[in-house]
């Protein structure tokens, strides 16, 4: 090994990098705005679909004459204005009406309509529905009034739900779960553009015989790109994390009832570093893996239809690694993808589990070695090199 | 005529070629009975060099011609390790091909065909990252680079990005990168197919001058008035098989014909349009 030809070669394919408009859009620009534009520009527009939605939340339908009086002081409460239609669910469903209302014939069944897909509709429902529920408790309270009963009868006890898990908990809880998947999914596709580049894009651009005809050898060579490789993908992990935490602590949280909880994320040295150290050696795997697989094709495109199939099969285990539900443990933290989107989400939590921690990196750092030594060895090999 | 025994042919003309000797004091290239196969799934084993053999002398200009897929670029390949020999052997400035690949290399400036620039960077970036892998000490890097920039007149766009360069000046920065850490031994591989003649003058020049500071060098080409001008001796390379080699008296008393065109048909059983 040679440490001065493997710098020049990491330096060298730095540059190149730096210099391509696709990378640093896949690497760099991507990364940087996901999050604020996940925080920010989302969740402005759902406020804003909100807000929208309770502008329009206003009406209800009813069939002309055939709502009992008794209904009138309810709706009123509901402060929903009335429409009279034929068909309460045709009038919902063609936005004439964002809620509609029937009653039984009996009286003893009211029905309250809602477009499901349809916010407005819902929130007018939600509404209705309350203002009725009100004016049936006030009735009970008034029959219980004259039966000379105390309101209590109705609720001798009040169940109450606690939850211990602490906010940093919830918070991490919530964010873990696409965090893992987020982070791990760009840094994939952050090496894409990359690991091509270095190595079908050498082949297509007829650069590569130029290099191994040069006195440095293929190991030197290869070691040098896989690390180019690795810090093209770290670059984009240490950008997706800093942007996921500059957009928390910048104040860029627009998402209604989010702020609590996403506040209460740690962004402490500590859950950073631990976050960082467990991206390293996916870095590795994910540079090492791409940059061989791309050495298999001869071209820039052949390389994208490789590599594209990859990134659709890394997208399984790490959304998998932050559903509800998973929990890391010691032999499920041998399944690479999964076992660091999980942690991640443990991490974020504050709860890593020491011996999953352990194995989840010990397993990387194997894998990683597997994907560095297939790389060596692919770059050694002339029919993958000279493939056509 | 071309005798029906190539191989007679080529014995004869080696051993006519031993005078040349006398002139030249170093066999910096040696190559014996090297050969190439290849497995292919519809041909079968593909013999893309077949026992080729011949030497190259210190300040001596060796032409390589042949037809496309002929074995040349497969030939330059093998001498220059990036391909694994079948059989046989080549020795570069003492070092072997199979033993000593690394060694061989750093010998050697290789010109493939493509040019093989990297676009986004400078000719002054091509040639430092170059220099740097051969471990040229960087205060020699700098000066050799400023040279090279000077002697092949590259001054106007050593700073402009390759992907921005006329091909002429792609050509130059290329045959700048092969004499970077001023190797003992230059392959060239068509330095010239792409240039317009007045570039292609300047890249000719740049070649004689290296054959002037000692340089072997092994030139493959299509331009048979090349080949004449430039090259020491030639050899006509088919079928994987090299067919003749030796000075171009050598060839025309060989052949019974004039000019290397004429000679170049001869040898590939073509009928000449001259």
């Amino acid at each position: 090994m040679n440490p001065s030809v493997i710098f020049t070669v990491l330096n060298k394919e730095i540059i190149d990098l730096l210099r391509d408009r696709r990378t640093l859009l896949s690497m760099v620009i991507l990364p940087v705005i996901v999050f604020p534009l996940v925080f920010g520009v989302m969740g402005r527009f759902m406020g804003d679909a909100e807000k929208k939605a309770a502008t329009e939340a206003t009406t209800v339908a009813l069939i002309k004459g055939a709502l009992p009086d008794a209904f009138s002081p309810a709706i009123r409460r509901s402060g929903l204005k009335i429409i009279e239609v034929d068909n309460v669910a045709t009038a919902v469903e063609n936005k004439t009406a964002a809620t509609g209302l029937t009653v039984s014939p009996d009286g003893k069944i009211v029905s309250v309509y809602a477009e499901g897909t349809r916010q407005s509709s819902g929130l007018a429902a939600d509404k209705l529905r309350t203002a009725l529920n009100e004016y049936r408790d006030l009735l009970v309270l008034e029959k219980l009034k004259t039966a000379k009963l105390d309101a209590s009868v109705l609720k001798p006890f009040t169940v109450k739900r606690e939850n211990v898990a602490s906010e940093r908990k919830m918070g991490g809880f919530l964010l873990g779960s696409m965090l893992g998947y987020i982070v791990i999914l760009l840094m994939f596709s952050g090496g894409m553009y990359p690991s091509i580049d270095m190595a079908a894009g050498e082949k297509e651009r007829k650069t590569l015989e130029a290099l191994i005809a040069s006195p440095a050898r293929r190991t030197d060579i290869v070691l040098g790109k896989i690390l180019a490789c690795v810090a093209a993908i770290y670059a984009t992990a240490l950008l997706t994390t800093g942007s996921l935490f500059f957009s928390l602590k910048g104040g860029g949280i627009e998402m209604k009832g989010m702020e609590k909880i996403i506040g209460n994320v740690p962004t402490d040295p500590q859950t950073i570093g631990l976050m960082l150290l467990t991206l390293l050696p996916v870095a590795v795997m994910a540079g090492a893996l791409m940059l061989a697989i791309s050495l298999m094709a001869r071209s820039f495109k052949e390389a994208q239809s490789y590599l594209t199939p990859l990134i659709m099969l890394v997208i399984f285990p790490s959304l998998l690694g932050g559903l509800p539900g998973m929990e890391l443990t010691p032999v499920l933290s041998l399944i690479p993808i999964f076992n660091s989107s999980q942690l991640l989400k443990a991490i974020l939590q504050g709860d890593v589990p020491m011996l999953s921690f352990v194995i989840t990196n010990a397993s990387n750092i194997v894998y990683a070695a597997i994907c560095f030594v297939f790389a060596v060895r692919s770059f050694n090999n002339e029919s993958v090199l000279f493939r056509t | 005529m071309v005798p029906d025994e190539p191989v007679q042919l080529l014995a004869g003309i080696e051993s006519i070629s031993l005078s040349h000797l006398a002139t030249i004091d170093v066999r910096m290239i040696q190559v014996q009975g090297l050969s190439r196969h290849f497995e292919d799934k519809k041909r079968g084993t593909v013999k893309a060099v077949d026992n080729v053999s011949f030497s190259v002398g210190k300040g001596e200009i060796f032409g390589l011609l042949g037809p496309n897929g002929a074995g040349k670029s497969t030939t330059l390949r093998l001498i220059s390790t990036l391909l694994k020999p079948t059989s046989g052997t080549a020795t570069i400035n003492g070092f072997n091909i199979s033993t000593n690949p690394a060694d061989v290399r750093r010998q050697i400036g290789f010109l493939t065909g493509d040019m093989g620039l990297y676009a986004r960077l400078t000719p002054r970036e091509i040639l430092q990252f170059f220099g740097r892998l051969a471990e040229v000490p960087e205060p020699d890097l700098t000066r050799r680079t400023s040279e090279l920039i000077e002697r092949l007149d590259m001054r106007d766009f050593a700073d402009t990005r390759a992907d921005k360069l006329s091909s002429g000046m792609k050509q130059k920065t290329a045959i700048a990168r092969t004499l970077v850490h001023d190797p003992p031994v230059l392959i060239l591989d068509e330095p010239t197919a792409t240039l317009d003649l007045p570039t292609a003058r300047v890249i000719e020049a740049s070649i004689l001058e290296a054959k002037r500071m000692g340089k072997c060098i092994i030139y493959s080409t299509h331009i048979m008035e090349e080949a004449e001008y430039l090259c020491d001796r030639i050899a006509v390379i088919n079928h994987g098989q090299l067919k003749i080699s030796g000075t171009m008296d050598e060839l025309r008393a060989a052949t019974g014909k004039q000019r290397l065109r004429e000679i170049f048909l001869e040898l590939l059983e073509l009928p000449s349009a001259a």
